[in-house]
């Protein structure tokens, strides 16, 4: 990964037009550009005029900090309550490469005869393609298929190193490894999404993602 | 050899890697390390830091005086040279996409053999460098351990090397260890469900203070061991 996988949305234009590499970015839409330098996670901007501002890092993700368009940064994400979409069910979707693998089995971890704990057994990394919209998660390979999960049934969803993991509801472990998008983009909207759906059915806010989803 | 001691002596490879690994990561980051006081020369007690990088555990168990046995995520544990290793330097695996309750029950071994494990209670690195929410499983397991919680601010490390990087740069940290922490033990859901919103609120004031997140004020030591203490908790 990348600093452009994390701001993969621009903090002041709101448009998912950044580019770079390593530690620094820039957005192709207002021509800000943003380098890590450090000093508790701070990221100097460097704007059009050539005036250099320094942001706390989190304060460039915060999706209710001031914005040219006066608009959030995760504006589109996914939450129609926050983007007053009237996209219905199925309507707002995305799509991109991955590459795919599947965890359906665990193997035991022991340390002179005493059980430590278990690890996953993943098959081979797969390409293909994750589709997701408002009902459910899809990947696609063209050999073996659809695999689908609603995302009603989801039971976990995080980020391990550049992969984003969900746990299918009827166990095991589904990773991506996305080949053009960014992760944290992918986590973000899954996570919206998800938000959106637990809502929906009376389910309640979702304060949790993993070990498992917990809402209140 | 006290069967205590024979029960929580420290692997050959870890005294072997831990100079090695010492040497290694001081080439990256080099580091401060306050507190020391605070950490027990014995007895069992659970390590508590913020997560700010890859390289947060390989630092502690590092410079730290005394063997710590780390929770590690159990895709580590995937490929065969590390299968092999990560037992051998005090590491057990912990799944997180599911409430794990062998790690959690291996964990409590540990503990029972005198044993310092370090839980990272955010569960993963934070994004941004900010200390992320503490899992109520962490806290779980705090309260239900009964052992001092030892908890550790880490500084520097995200600048070093954040999650988002593909490598790291050098950079210095500085590690501050806070003063144990007793929760005392709490047996049952319910009472654990008691304490929670107190241990919660009161660890993490501590590792914001200690992070240099957020600086104590006069007033909150005070407020946050109240709220602790109406719940079973206890600071001090």
């Amino acid at each position: 990964m990348a600093l452009v996988d994390l701001l993969y949305r621009c903090h002041w234009c709101g448009t998912e037009s950044m580019r770079g590499e390593a530690r620094w970015a820039e957005c192709e839409g207002c021509g800000r550009a943003f380098e890590h330098v450090g000093a508790g996670g701070t990221i100097r901007v460097l704007e059009a005029s050539g005036r250099r501002v320094d942001f706390p890092i989190g304060e460039l993700l915060d999706p209710h900090a001031d914005r040219d368009d006066g608009g959030a940064m995760r504006a589109g994400l996914g939450s129609a309550a926050e983007t007053g979409s009237d996209a219905g069910p199925g309507e707002d979707s995305h799509e991109t490469r991955v590459r795919a693998r599947f965890a359906d089995r665990e193997e035991a971890i022991r340390y002179r005869g005493t059980l430590l704990g278990f690890v996953e057994h993943f098959g081979r990394w797969r390409p293909g393609t994750l589709r997701l919209d408002r009902q459910a998660l899809r990947f696609s390979d063209g050999a073996s298929g659809v695999r689908l999960w609603a995302l009603r049934d989801l039971r976990a969803v995080q980020t391990s190193s550049s992969v984003v993991q969900i746990s299918p509801p009827e166990s095991g472990v589904a990773a991506f490894r996305f080949l053009d998008d960014s992760p944290r983009r992918w986590e973000d909207l899954l996570r919206a999404y998800l938000q959106d759906t637990w809502k929906a059915e009376g389910r309640g806010e979702i304060i949790e993602f993993q070990p498992h989803i917990r809402s209140r | 050899m006290e069967p205590e001691q024979a029960r929580s002596k420290t692997t050959i490879w870890y005294r072997v890697l831990q100079p090695v690994v010492r040497w290694s990561v001081t080439r990256i980051a080099s580091y401060e390390l306050e507190g020391i006081e605070h950490f027990p020369a014995r007895g069992s007690c659970l390590l508590v830091p913020n997560h700010q990088s890859v390289l947060d555990p390989l630092l502690l168990q590092g410079v730290l005086p005394r063997a710590v046995d780390s929770m590690t995520k159990s895709t580590q544990f995937e490929r065969g040279f590390f299968r092999w290793l990560l037992p051998r330097v005090h590491t057990f695996p912990v799944r997180r996409y599911r409430v794990d309750a062998q790690s959690v029950r291996v964990l409590l071994r540990k503990l029972d053999e005198g044993r310092v494990v370090c839980v990272y209670p955010e569960g993963e690195r934070t994004w941004d460098g900010t200390l992320q929410p503490l899992r109520k499983g962490a806290l779980k397991v705090m309260l239900r351990a009964g052992v001092p919680v030892i908890p550790v601010g880490l500084r520097g490390m995200y600048d070093i090397w954040p999650r988002w990087a593909k490598r790291p740069r050098k950079g210095h940290a500085v590690i501050r260890i806070g003063e144990p922490i007793h929760f005392g033990e709490h047996r049952g859901r319910e009472a654990i469900e008691a304490a929670l919103p107190g241990a919660e609120a009161l660890l993490r004031s501590v590792l914001l203070e200690l992070t240099g997140e957020t600086p104590r004020e006069p007033d909150r030591p005070e407020s946050a061991a109240e709220d602790a203490g109406r719940s079973g908790v206890e600071a001090i």
